[in-house]
């Protein structure tokens, strides 16, 4: 259960920071457009995300969906580097 | 979490709203109370009077009074009288060989006619309720993370609070009174139902006005600078430092009277900008109040010759919706009659997040059996937040005008007198045993809300009736909500002190269970 709160949490905020970002780094549109698209979005992104780590009852699905997202994504980010 | 999507939902559902609920509830109540955010602030500074006059009357005798006071400061931030606040309060930014003096105060009422200062009695007024909602009373920025946590937790339970619902069509219609446990969901349902898109807006949108502080990171991976995005989101005057080079500052109510034209809407705040340097700049913002969206356009002029410079404030579709959200969060757009209603709304939100930490006991109240600690923890929560924070907030008020008005650190008398008012009865109900710590509470609550307009009436001259027949709206409509609310408090009293029926039949469904 500890294990689960904390992905919700933790890694549930990472996994939605790490797909905003993308969204808002990738979106081929304005830039402060597209951060305020990221922005906007990242709480519906976050809630969700929190509330399938309490619904999916394998805790390994959980732990690697949302940790496996939050930190790829933060990787893709990293690499992508800020938008020139 | 081993049922299905609508069992999991009302776990979490249960769970989101016990864990956050008592914050949520002071979160619903202050911010609800912060639709009123200027009339309280006028309330509790009753010398305080002043007719209203043009924004361009206001704005050049503010400059007129700053320029014999301040004339070398390095900005000036006006906010100009207005229909619900008749009052002009200047922010003054000192220059850096000024700021090693002793501080001045940090706000200024000027009077709009004459721009010369009043004084009223040193209080926070509405502006307590305002950063109490947001701030919950703790240094920055844990605040601001706890509230946003908490506001993440009812998006939560909002959303899977919706899918538990079966029935959300039939729940509008229904409730079922004195059936205990069955009659608080179906309260807690019929305060969420109603007003659902309120609540989802509201939720939705609180998180929305601190998004750059909790999810600042869309803006790292744009830009170098987090100040470009400011630049770019919020239109800010661009930045011209000082030249050293005196030139008078022009009038500023014929530039007012141009950005009002341009607009067709009245401006609400000017901010100037080194002023009486040849670097000088006029912004001119228009009154939030012209559109939904609470960012509203602005134009700057230069100081030294009045020309048009700059213009901001035409967002594209995602930081309008931003803008938008923000407005509907703060209402400031709204009308009378609609903020009272949006003021009704909230309380529902206030009544929602009640009847579920209320519902949350009653669930798991067995007959026969003793309660179990952490159901005896979450009544006398219970008991502490939905009693004990609206007697706390009465006594901010009562101590506004009992304590004397040229007292030392006045502003943070009141607050705690709030404060341990609230922390006191916290603890005075577990002298009583629950069951009779409801209705009295409440009774103490009513009795607290009446003292009041009566404390208004007996230190001021603007108290009941005379402010009715004077035609005082603002103190009037002030005592009036304040004894309909004690009014309130009695009925919530008389019904919380009658003995439960007993329930003879088992009426409870799979579905109410938040377990």
């Amino acid at each position: 259960m500890v294990a689960r709160c904390v992905t919700a949490l933790v890694g549930g905020y990472g996994a939605a920071a790490a797909l905003a970002t993308l969204l808002a780094r990738l979106l081929p549109i304005d830039r402060a457009e597209a951060t305020a698209f990221g922005m906007i979005l990242s709480a519906l992104l976050y809630a969700l995300i929190g509330l399938w780590c309490f619904h999916e009852p394998r805790l390994a699905r959980v732990a690697g969906g949302v940790w496996g997202i939050a930190l790829l994504g933060g990787a893709l980010v990293w690499l992508l580097g800020a938008r020139p | 979490m081993n049922g299905n999507l609508r069992q999991n939902m009302a776990w979490i559902h249960g769970w989101l709203g016990l864990i956050a609920g008592w914050i949520l509830f002071a979160m619903f109540l202050t911010g609800t109370a912060s639709y009123f955010r200027p009339e309280i602030t006028r309330w509790m500074q009753p010398e305080v009077t002043s007719t209203p006059v043009p924004a361009t009357t206001a704005a050049r005798s503010a400059v007129a009074y700053l320029q014999t006071v301040s004339a070398d400061d390095a900005a000036w931030y006006i906010s100009l009288p207005d229909a619900r606040d008749p009052v002009t309060h200047v922010f003054v930014q000192p220059n850096a060989k000024a700021a090693a003096r002793p501080r001045r105060r940090e706000e200024l009422l000027l009077d709009g006619t004459t721009g010369r200062p009043v004084h009223g009695r040193d209080t926070r007024g509405g502006e307590h309720f305002y950063r109490f909602h947001f701030q919950l009373q703790l240094p920055y920025p844990w605040g601001r993370w706890l509230a946003g946590l908490c506001a993440l937790f009812m998006l939560g339970a909002i959303i899977s609070g919706v899918v538990t619902h079966k029935r959300i069509f039939a729940d509008f219609f229904t409730l079922r009174w004195n059936k205990g446990q069955r009659s608080w969901l179906d309260a807690h349902n019929v305060s969420a139902v109603l007003a659902l898109p309120y609540h989802a807006v509201i939720t939705y949108t609180g998180i929305i006005t601190l998004i750059v502080m909790y999810m600042p990171w869309p803006i790292a991976a744009n830009y170098a600078k987090p100040d470009d995005f400011y630049q770019a989101a919020y239109g800010l005057p661009p930045e011209r430092a000082a030249t050293r080079r005196a030139a008078p500052l022009v009038a500023v109510a014929p530039l007012i009277a141009d950005a009002e034209r341009r607009w067709g809407a009245p401006a609400a705040r000017i901010v100037v900008t080194n002023p009486n340097d040849a670097a000088a700049t006029v912004t001119v913002y228009r009154t939030p109040r012209a559109s939904l969206n609470a960012r509203g356009p602005s134009l700057t002029y230069a100081g030294r010759d009045g020309a048009l410079i700059a213009r901001a404030g035409d967002p594209g579709p995602a930081l309008a919706t931003a803008g938008v959200m923000l407005g509907l969060h703060v209402a400031q757009f709204a009308g009378p009659a609609l903020r009272w209603t949006l003021f009704g709304l909230g309380l529902t939100g206030a009544a929602m997040v009640g009847t579920g930490l209320l519902l949350w006991t009653a669930a798991r109240r067995r007959p026969n059996a003793s309660p179990f600690f952490g159901l005896k923890l979450v009544e006398r929560l219970n008991i502490a937040t939905i009693v004990g924070l609206p007697i706390g907030m009465a006594a901010f008020f009562l101590a506004n005008r009992i304590l004397p008005a040229d007292m030392a650190e006045r502003a943070a008398w009141e607050v705690k007198a709030m404060f341990w008012t609230w922390a006191a009865l916290a603890l005075v109900q577990f002298v009583r045993p629950a069951r009779r710590a409801w209705p009295e509470g409440f009774a103490l609550a009513a009795l607290v809300f009446l003292a009041v307009p009566v404390a208004d009436t007996l230190t001021t001259s603007r108290g009941l009736p005379g402010s009715l027949l004077a035609g005082d709206m603002l103190f009037a409509a002030f005592d009036l909500a304040m004894l309909a609310i004690a009014l309130l408090f009695a009925v919530a009293s008389w019904r919380a002190g009658k003995p439960p029926r007993q329930i003879t039949r088992r009426t409870r469904q799979a579905e109410t269970i938040h377990a």
